[in-house]
């Protein structure tokens, strides 16, 4: 542990508004004499824990910081999804802010591994959109608003839609690698079957609808991996699209654990209970993941660009899962 | 001017994350290596505590000081170690599992909860030819461990001491009360990794294949009869014994993140295991209690299949063993199979 009493008040000339005062500012907060106080400064004598502590609390300053307490963990920082004051609009405006700072570095990657498609895909279409916003705050957050709702492609307003489709594309603007396994559908499918069940579609239409967006979908992604380029559905892939690469793997299904890289800036972001996310900078995390993503790649297929047979045959696992979803074959299949 | 406020306040917040049966003066004297007196004389406040002792406790007992004395962060603490291959020792990853598990059975009130993509690793210990099976696959597809990057999978090598630790250590999760919430997918991670070790020619011999889908079914078997009785039982042992109370959910909506909690008279710490097998830990109140609630929510949308609801139950695990079946009669199409 290095001198805590001299971190501290390193800290502190960096913080406060008017640091040629800080042997007077520590006369008064601990009660001492001017002279105890330059002795404290100098470090000929040692500050208590309960000096320690209203120092920091004056300043404002994290004790966990100064005693440097977590060096061998991991310090993670998000916000959690609440009923009370949840606003899906705040929560896409929010990853909206995210990828735009992303985006405005020159030097800029993610990388994916996960257990469900990369939500941005979802938001590419509107129905899936909308049938999204309603699990995650029906079924998964539950929250008290939602309880006698059914589902219908109304719930979501145009500002959601605009908002979602906005999204989209500034991630389509951000080179990134993804790892996915076939499985990953799964999720989806199993919702929808929920949905089914439980007879919380207003029309049976609507399902239809989303199966067949579920199919678009799964093709656009094939066409973004053939082209090894990022681009909206509806557009055509060019030179100028940031470059996708995508590996599929048989044996492992993620955690929807994102790598964020931007300039000198690395980020690990862990998703946890449904939609919520937490992330961090701790070196030794951020390099262990790193690692760990990379030998996963190791042992997948590249089917972006090159492999058009696996590449094919992949996409194909995933409209077979959505047809026999779709047509309540679904039991025992995979 | 002698001020112990905060090291009062720190002290008593101290206790509070301690469990009852276990003293707070010992303790201290103990990590900071000073006499019980010595101890007294902090914990009442009669000498200032160094900055290092405050250091040394927290680090002992993972808390944040700054969630301790109530300055407000929205910095979520977690411990664990990483595996890694140059250090990884499979006894003494195997010996913190039974410590960690050992000292939840002592605490009077506690319970597990999973949440899982996976089946609970526990479960695995019991039988031999899958757990020897996913230890190799952690060990070399997940982790990349240099020294087994030519080698095939072989049950012939002598498992006893893997097994032997393995029992012990399902022996005491069975005795502690627990929820399991899982979904019929969680079964296809271990399906995948048998396939991937298909597809790549891993297996030593067919044999080695067969006897880990026999010891795979046979885990199911076993848990399917402990969802019967609603308890956590070592298989050919009397169920009505068993202290470890066993309530089992199905989702069919939701795989789960791998999460575990520990609930105990005093404290929820939540668990999450990262990037394959690694376990990390934080006993930050407000996100394990977050998990908690999520997880009772998945929980009301579940279906109890444990004691009650037989049809329900055979039904379930009828679907996993179809797709056992489907895996092992290679019916199912993947990627390497074509």
């Amino acid at each position: 542990m290095q001198n805590i009493q001299a971190i501290l008040f390193n800290k502190i000339r960096t913080v406060a508004p008017n640091p040629g005062t800080l042997a007077e500012d520590l006369v008064k907060l601990l009660d001492i004499s001017k002279d105890s106080a330059y002795r404290r400064l100098k470090g000929e004598k040692q500050l208590s824990f309960d000096e320690l502590v209203t120092v920091a609390q004056a300043y404002d300053l994290s004790l966990d910081d100064l005693l440097d307490l977590w060096e061998e963990s991991i310090v993670f920082q998000g916000d959690y999804v609440s009923s009370d004051d949840f606003d899906l609009e705040k929560y896409l405006l929010s990853m909206l802010t995210n990828l735009q700072k992303l985006e405005q570095f020159d030097q800029k990657e993610l990388f994916y591994i996960s257990k469900d498609f990369p939500v941005f895909y979802y938001l590419m279409y509107p129905e899936v959109s909308a049938f999204k916003f309603f699990v995650w705050t029906k079924t998964q957050m539950q929250f008290e608003a939602m309880k006698e709702k059914k589902f219908s492609f109304d719930t979501l307003t145009p500002r959601l839609a605009e908002l979602a489709l906005q999204v989209a594309e500034l991630y389509t603007r951000i080179p990134s690698s993804e790892i996915l396994n076939a499985d990953n559908i799964l999720n989806d499918l199993r919702q929808l079957e929920y949905y089914k069940d439980t007879n919380l579609m207003a029309s049976h239409a609507d399902l239809d609808i989303i199966y067949s967006k579920l199919h678009e979908m799964t093709s656009h992604m094939e066409e973004q991996a053939s082209s090894g380029r990022k681009f909206m559905p509806g557009k055509k892939a060019s030179a100028a699209d940031a470059s996708y690469k995508l590996y599929v793997n048989d044996f492992f299904v993620g955690d929807n654990t994102i790598i964020a890289k931007a300039g000198d800036l690395r980020l690990v972001y862990v998703n946890h209970a449904a939609i919520n996310f937490v992330y961090t900078s701790t070196p030794a995390f951020v390099d262990y993941n790193e690692e760990f993503m990379n030998n996963i790649i190791k042992r997948s297929s590249l089917i972006s660009e090159v492999g058009e047979r696996t590449r094919s045959r992949f996409f194909n696992l995933i409209h077979e899962r959505i047809g026999h979803f779709s047509k309540g074959q679904s039991a025992g299949s995979y | 001017m002698t001020n112990t406020g905060n090291q009062l306040l720190f002290f008593q917040n101290l206790k509070s994350v301690i469990p009852d049966h276990i003293s707070l003066v010992d303790q201290v004297a103990e990590v900071l290596h000073i006499s019980e007196d010595s101890a007294y004389r902090r914990i009442r406040g009669d000498k200032q505590l160094a900055l290092e002792e405050v250091h040394t406790l927290c680090r002992y007992f993972r808390i944040s000081l700054d969630n301790l004395l109530g300055r407000p962060s929205q910095n979520v603490i977690f411990s664990g170690k990483y595996i890694r291959p140059e250090t990884f020792n499979f006894s003494n990853f195997m010996q913190d599992i039974l410590n960690l598990l050992k000292g939840i059975h002592q605490m009077k009130e506690k319970e597990m909860i999973f949440f899982s993509k996976d089946i609970p690793p526990y479960h695995y210990f019991l039988f031999p030819e899958i757990v020897a099976f996913k230890y190799f696959s952690w060990m070399r597809t997940l982790l990349d461990f240099p020294q087994l990057r030519s080698v095939k999978f072989t049950l012939d090598h002598n498992m006893d001491e893997l097994l032997l630790m393995g029992q012990k250590i399902a022996e005491v999760y069975y005795k502690i009360p627990g929820s399991e919430v899982i979904n019929a997918d969680n079964i296809l991670t271990t399906l995948r990794q048998i396939e991937y070790y298909k597809d790549a020619k891993l297996f030593a011999s067919e044999d080695d294949l067969n006897r880990v889908y026999n010891s795979l079914e046979k885990m199911v078997d076993h848990i399917k009869h402990m969802a019967s009785e609603g308890k956590k039982f070592l298989p050919g042992k009397d169920p009505s014994f068993s202290t470890g109370e066993y309530k089992l959910y199905v989702n069919d909506f939701y795989v789960g993140d791998n999460t575990f909690l520990l609930k105990t008279d005093k404290d929820i710490i939540c668990f999450l295991i990262l990037c394959g097998t690694n376990v990390f830990r934080t006993t930050d109140r407000v996100f394990s209690e977050y998990q908690d609630k999520f997880i009772k929510n998945i929980i009301s949308k579940s279906s109890m299949i444990s004691i009650v609801n037989e049809k329900e139950r055979n039904a379930f695990f009828q679907e996993i063993y179809d797709r056992i079946r489907a895996y092992r009669e290679n019916r199912v199409q993947t990627l390497g199979n074509f």
